[in-house]
C-alpha cells in the first residue's frame, strides 16, 4: 500500500488510500475513500451514498476542496479495517480529511463544510439507524473541533450522488441526470 | 381558555422529547434498554425540574455521573469532566430541555413556568431505565397533578 | 462592519457556554461576549455596556426573559436586538414574544441556527 500522498498531473493531491482520477479533473471516490484537490477546476464525486455520509470541505480563497465518504461511525468496531482504510470510519476519516485539506492550503476559519447522506436504507449495515448515527457523529466531531456546518442534505430513504466543485464550492445532489438539490 | 380535562401522562411524547434533545444538542441516539442491562457502577446524578401552569408537576432525570460528564463535553465542545459545577449544571439543563419539549408537545396551547433545576447526588432507581444514551442508562420519571 | 457586543442571558452556565461557542464560531465579527444569569443581571450589563444583540432564555429566577424584554421595551431601547432561546415552543409563547423579540429559537438549538440568526442580524445592520 502506498502510504505517501500522490500528486496528479493536474495538481490533485490524493492522500492515502489512493484514488486516481478517472479522467481529467474529475475524481471519483468510493466508500472509505477521500480526496483533496488544489486544482481550481476539479470536481470530486461520490456515488450511491446511502447510509454513509459524505463530508465536503471547500476553502473559497485557496479553492482547496475535499470529500470523504465514510461508512460507519466508530473505528473501534473494526480496528483492523480502520488501520487499513481509515476513511471507513468517521472518527478516523474526518481528521484525515481536514489534515489533508490544511496541508493543501485550506484555512480552518474559511472552510465551508457540507454533510450529505445518512439515509435510512433497508437492509443496510447494522439496521436502519446507522445513517442517523453517521450523521450525528459527523456533527459532533465538527462541533467539538470548532467547525460549523454550512449546509446539509441528510436522512430520507434515497441514495445520493454528490459532487463538489473546487472552483465554486457548489455541492450538488443528483439522481440519474437530474439535479435534485444544490447547496 | 379551558383547562385540560385530562392530565397528560403521554409516555411516548416524553420518549420523543428525550430523543429530540439527545440528538439535536448532544449528537446521540436513545437506544432500547437491553434485557441484561448492568447495574450502574459509580456515582449517579439526578436533576428535578418542577413546572406550573394549566397543570403542575415535575420531571426527574437520573443518569450515571459519567454519562453527565460525556454529555457536558458533547454540549459545550470542551472536556469539563473535572468541573463539578459544569456537570451538575448540564444535568439540570438536560432535564430542563426534555421537560420543556415535552410540555410543548403535550400542551402547546398553554404557558408554563419551569423552575430552575434542582440537582443532587442520587441512587440508581430500582425501576428499569427509560432508555440508553451513549450505552449508559437514563431514567425519566414524570409526575403530573392539577 | 463594527464587531458586535453580544450578551447571553440564561440561568444555565453550560447553555451560556454553548451559545458563546456558537457565537464565536459564527461568521459575524464579535468584539465581546458577556453573560448574565437572569434578567436583572442582564439589565445591569446593558446599562454599563453597549450591547448590540442579546440572547435570552424565558424561564429564569429573579427576573424572567419576558420580564427583561418588557423592561427593555418600557425603556424604549432600540438596541440590543433581541433573540429568545427557549424550550418553550408553544404558539402561545411565540405570540407573547411578538413585538418583544425579533427572533425566537427553540431549544434544543443547533449552533448553526445561532450563526444564521447573527448573519441575519448583521445583514440588517449593514443595510
Amino acid at each position: 500500500m502506498n502510504v505517501s500522498p500522490s500528486v496528479t498531473a493536474s495538481g490533485i493531491i490524493v492522500p492515502p488510500p489512493l484514488v486516481m482520477p478517472s479522467r481529467g479533473e474529475r475524481v471519483v471516490i468510493g466508500i472509505g475513500e477521500y480526496a483533496v484537490t488544489t486544482s481550481p477546476h476539479a470536481e470530486i464525486v461520490t456515488h450511491a451514498l446511502g447510509s454513509c455520509v459524505a463530508v465536503c470541505v471547500w476553502d473559497p480563497v485557496s479553492h482547496v476542496a475535499g470529500m470523504l465518504h465514510f461508512l460507519l461511525p466508530e473505528s473501534k468496531l473494526n480496528a483492523e479495517r480502520a488501520a487499513r482504510q481509515p476513511g471507513t470510519f468517521a472518527d478516523t476519516g474526518i481528521p484525515l480529511l481536514f489534515q489533508a485539506a490544511y496541508k493543501a492550503g485550506a484555512i480552518k476559519a474559511r472552510l465551508r463544510v457540507h454533510l450529505l447522506g445518512g439515509a435510512a436504507i433497508t437492509g443496510g449495515p447494522n439496521g436502519l439507524d446507522v445513517g442517523k448515527r453517521n450523521a450525528l457523529i459527523a456533527k459532533k466531531m465538527l462541533w467539538q473541533n470548532g467547525v460549523l456546518v454550512k449546509g446539509e442534505s441528510l436522512g430520507g430513504t434515497d441514495t445520493r450522488t454528490v459532487s463538489l466543485s473546487a472552483s465554486t464550492g457548489r455541492v450538488q445532489v443528483t439522481r440519474g441526470r437530474e439535479v435534485v438539490e444544490e447547496l | 381558555m379551558n383547562l385540560p380535562t385530562a392530565l397528560p401522562t403521554d409516555r411516548a411524547a416524553l420518549d420523543r422529547a428525550l430523543a429530540m434533545v439527545a440528538e439535536e444538542s448532544f449528537f446521540a441516539m436513545i437506544d432500547p434498554v437491553p434485557a441484561d442491562v448492568s447495574a450502574v457502577d459509580g456515582p449517579m446524578i439526578g436533576a428535578r425540574v418542577t413546572f406550573e401552569g394549566a397543570f403542575s408537576g415535575a420531571l426527574n432525570c437520573r443518569m450515571p455521573r459519567a454519562l453527565a460528564e460525556e454529555l457536558t463535553a458533547a454540549f459545550t465542545g470542551e472536556d469539563l469532566s473535572a468541573d463539578t459545577a459544569a456537570v451538575d449544571d448540564l444535568a439540570g439543563e438536560f432535564a430542563n430541555m426534555v421537560c420543556g419539549r415535552w410540555l410543548t408537545d403535550v400542551a402547546p396551547q398553554w404557558l408554563f413556568r419551569l423552575d430552575h433545576p434542582e440537582v443532587a447526588h442520587v441512587a440508581a432507581p430500582a425501576s428499569a431505565p427509560s432508555g440508553m444514551l451513549n450505552g449508559q442508562p437514563i431514567w425519566l420519571e414524570l409526575t403530573v397533578e392539577k | 462592519m463594527k464587531p458586535l457586543n453580544i450578551l447571553i442571558v440564561d440561568d444555565s452556565a453550560t447553555m451560556r457556554q454553548f451559545v458563546r461557542r456558537a457565537v464565536q464560531l459564527s461568521e459575524v465579527p464579535v468584539a465581546n461576549v458577556l453573560e448574565a444569569a437572569n434578567g436583572k443581571e442582564a439589565l445591569a450589563v446593558i446599562d454599563a455596556n453597549e450591547i448590540d444583540a442579546l440572547f435570552t432564555d424565558i424561564n429564569m429566577p429573579v427576573m424572567s426573559g419576558p420580564e427583561l424584554l418588557r423592561e427593555l421595551q418600557r425603556q424604549g431601547r432600540e438596541t440590543p436586538a433581541r433573540i429568545v432561546v427557549s424550550t418553550d415552543g408553544s404558539e402561545v409563547r411565540r405570540q407573547e414574544m411578538e413585538g418583544l423579540a425579533r427572533w425566537y429559537v427553540n431549544k434544543p438549538v443547533r449552533p448553526e441556527v445561532v450563526r444564521d440568526v447573527l448573519n441575519e442580524l448583521a445583514n440588517g445592520i449593514a443595510d
